[in-house]
């Protein structure tokens, strides 16, 4: 995961979670909230964190997805995850997870990103069920942190399952 | 089987291409009677090289067979066999086989392929037994469609008594019977090349935004602005330069064109000369590839249905030998593709009575179509029945097939004709830089991208009569020009959300100081309203994410020049689908 120079005008540095052993990257995640629930991914579909700024609507795409951004001289499209799952709460500092999918970059707009923690294999129950707006098939399982337990899901597969253009 | 010996069947794949193209040539240049020994060896060479290569990588019946076709060809290097007709025919054959031989394999590395018929006329070739093959003996020397500048080929059509025409050669299309010297070249992933045209695009544009603050005085130093105006020079030089990486001859399409006629016309028994003109033009790679197809089915219709039969040609005492001209031109920012017949021309009743019996064409509006119009429908879906598709022009590719791929490319492809005398397709291709000039426009607040290309015009419609007339909208009258009023507020922003208004909110306010930007297509014009041109800007066009592909009227991103994304319209895309064809 990288941090990102500022660009003219837009999209500014935001706080990156401290720089990591690349060794140890698979066990770290980022934690993020969509509304009143705490989520979290893994750090290596993350590949950088921006500030919400100059969004510029697309036409003839579903409302959660917003629009696009200038990523370093790159166009790419952002989703609102919140929005697309239907999920309300309290909207925090909303950042742009910068994600690479099967499609190609997208960034996702969540509500608010608390922390990277690290989990060990040990501390995900894989299996256990989750009462969850998010399908079973993005999800990695339950991770069980000191003194809360967060949903690990696939945020990557998660914003590349949909044809975001009305039909 | 190993990853390498996997990437390794790939690299031969991908090289044994270019040895078929190479050999393709040499056997043309044999066929217009090129029977040189350089010729010869080149063409030994090609199949020699084949037969060990494809061995190194498994592909061991492919080896089998290039070892056959090498045979003959050492056969014919020593001298030892004598050149007939039915030789000829079995070289062309033998490569046809080779090219299917690869594209099977290129599909599938298991492909095998049976080429037992093959084989065995070879081994009748080679061992001096008379031809089996029907085809070879139909093979008559004067039925030869090959470049028009070989003048040794200018014996075999006064023997056979064909009237008057002598070959004219063709201004520029010299063919090499020297061996071609290896090419020195690397071959580079074009995702590469696309990475640094992009780079290159971005300095330019920003190089650009510099020099205008030079322009403005806010140098203070007269060395910075000798330096800056020197780096500018530098800076298009490389835009020059990259550009040019993408760019390749066109004289491979031209070959595979050359061979299309002189396959059809040898099919058909016509006599066919076909001109090139043009044939050291460069191309963009996409452009080459893509227009492939689309050619080959225009030159093999010209053969087919646009040149008569010799009885025919004779009896309006037309030269027995008819020309297909091929040009190919670069006219600023275009290419100009034209493919011109001497044949019996578009016959306009023929064409709509057609086009009434496919229900393409209502019966009483058929007197009122402008020739332009009746021959544009030629381009329709539907105009030519499955049972029309021949061998020669079939194989699934008909005009509008070759219209949308045209299209596709942004380019443009007219037809003119002159009944008896003959017919001129015209393609337009715009060569795709990445970089363009765009008008900056105003809608609803947001800033978009118009390519300059694209506007005819712009104006404020407060100084034209505009009014709505029922059933078709609203209507402005340029100059006598009347022509659709589109808002583009409401085509973009309404499929935006909350943010959208309702078209009686956008459109009629008196006092309207709204732009037009008129873009023209089809022969049709049309405007687009917009609230305020902004100004110009040179950008780089940006691919939008898959997620975005095929929007209407968006079909690229930029940057603007206060580091806002930016969507380009595609203005001749939203006509399009306002106005698709009426007939």
């Amino acid at each position: 995961m990288q941090h990102n120079e500022p660009t003219a005008g837009t999209v500014t540095g935001a706080a990156a979670p401290p720089s990591s052993d690349s060794a140890d990257e698979s066990h770290r995640y980022l934690m993020f909230s969509l509304g009143a629930e705490l989520y979290a991914c893994s750090l290596t579909q993350v590949r950088e964190v921006i500030k919400v700024a100059s969004i510029k609507p697309v036409p003839y795409m579903v409302p959660h997805f917003k629009g696009v951004i200038n990523l370093r001289g790159k166009i790419i499209g952002v989703v609102d995850l919140s929005q697309k799952l239907n999920l309300k709460g309290p909207q925090g500092q909303r950042l742009i997870l910068v994600t690479e999918t099967t499609q190609g970059l997208l960034g996702v707009i969540v509500d608010d990103v608390a922390s990277v923690e690290e989990i060990l294999p040990e501390q995900i129950a894989k299996d256990a069920a989750a009462e969850s707006k998010i399908a079973p098939q993005f999800f990695e399982g339950i991770g069980k942190l000191k003194d809360r337990l967060v949903h690990i899901v696939r945020l990557a597969d998660i914003v590349a399952d949909e044809d975001y253009r009305v039909a | 089987m190993s990853n390498e010996m996997i990437e390794l069947q790939k690299i031969f794949l991908e090289e044994a291409q270019d040895l078929l193209v190479k050999a393709e040539e040499g056997i043309m240049a044999f066929d217009a009677g090129d029977h040189s020994e350089n010729r010869i060896n080149d063409i030994f060479r090609v199949a020699h090289s084949f037969k060990g290569s494809a061995k190194s990588v498994g592909f061991n019946d492919l080896s089998a067979f290039s070892h056959k076709f090498e045979d003959l060809l050492s056969r014919l290097k020593s001298r030892s066999l004598e050149i007939t007709p039915a030789v000829t025919a079995i070289l062309f054959k033998g490569l046809d086989t080779l090219k299917e031989f690869v594209a099977g394999l290129t599909a599938d590395t298991a492909f095998t392929m049976d080429v037992m018929s093959i084989l065995a006329e070879i081994a009748d070739i080679l061992e001096g037994r008379p031809a089996s093959d029907p085809h070879a003996a139909a093979t008559q020397p004067h039925t030869s469609g090959g470049s028009s500048s070989h003048v040794e080929g200018l014996h075999l059509f006064e023997e056979e008594g064909l009237p008057g025409r002598s070959r004219r050669p063709a201004s520029k299309t010299v063919p090499e019977s020297t061996a071609s010297p290896q090419s020195d070249a690397i071959r580079v992933a074009t995702s590469k090349l696309d990475a640094l045209l992009n780079t290159v695009g971005e300095l330019v544009v920003n190089y650009n935004m510099l020099m205008e603050h030079r322009a403005l005085g806010t140098v203070s130093s007269e060395h910075a602005m000798h330096t800056m105006g020197y780096t500018l020079s530098i800076v298009k030089e490389l835009q020059d330069h990259a550009t040019s990486l993408r760019m390749v001859p066109v004289k491979p399409l031209v070959q595979k064109l050359q061979r299309a006629v002189r396959d059809v016309s040898t099919h058909l028994s016509r006599p066919v000369q076909f001109d090139v003109i043009g044939d050291h033009v460069e191309l963009e790679k996409t452009v080459l590839e893509k227009m492939t197809d689309p050619l080959t089915h225009i030159v093999r219709n010209a053969v087919d249905h646009g040149i008569e039969p010799p009885e025919q040609r004779a009896a309006a005492h037309k030269d027995g030998l008819a020309i297909v001209r091929l040009e190919i031109q670069q006219r600023d920012d275009q290419v100009e593709i034209v493919v011109e017949d001497d044949g019996g021309g578009l016959d306009r009743d023929k064409i709509l009575a057609k086009a009434i019996k496919q229900g393409l064409v209502k019966p009483e509006r058929a007197e009122a179509l402008a020739d332009s119009e009746v021959f544009a429908l030629l381009f329709l879906p539907g105009f030519s029945t499955k049972a029309e598709v021949t061998e020669i022009s079939g194989r699934g590719v008909g005009l509008d097939v070759v219209k949308r791929a045209i299209e596709e490319l942004k380019g443009s492809i007219t037809v003119s004709s002159t009944l008896g005398k003959g017919s001129r397709f015209k393609i337009l291709l715009p060569q795709s830089f990445s970089i363009v000039a765009g008008m900056v426009v105003l809608i609803e607040g947001r800033r978009y991208i118009v390519p300059v290309s694209q506007l005819e015009e712009a104006l404020e419609y407060r100084h034209y009569q505009s009014e709505t007339v029922t059933g078709v909208g609203r209507v402005v009258n340029v100059r006598g020009t009347v022509m659709p009023v589109y808002s583009l507020s409401e085509i973009l922003h309404k499929k935006l959300g909350p943010r959208s208004l309702s078209s009686a909110a956008t459109s009629h306010s008196p006092n309207d100081r709204r732009t037009g930007l008129i873009t023209a297509h089809e022969g049709r014009k049309v405007s687009f309203e917009v609230d305020e041109i902004l100004g110009q800007q040179q950008v780089v066009l940006k691919k939008l994410g898959r997620e975005m592909e095929d929007l209407p009227g968006v079909t690229a991103g930029a940057i603007l020049a206060n580091g806002e994304p930016g969507l380009v319209l595609d203005l001749v895309d939203l006509a399009r689908r306002k106005q698709p064809h009426a007939a």
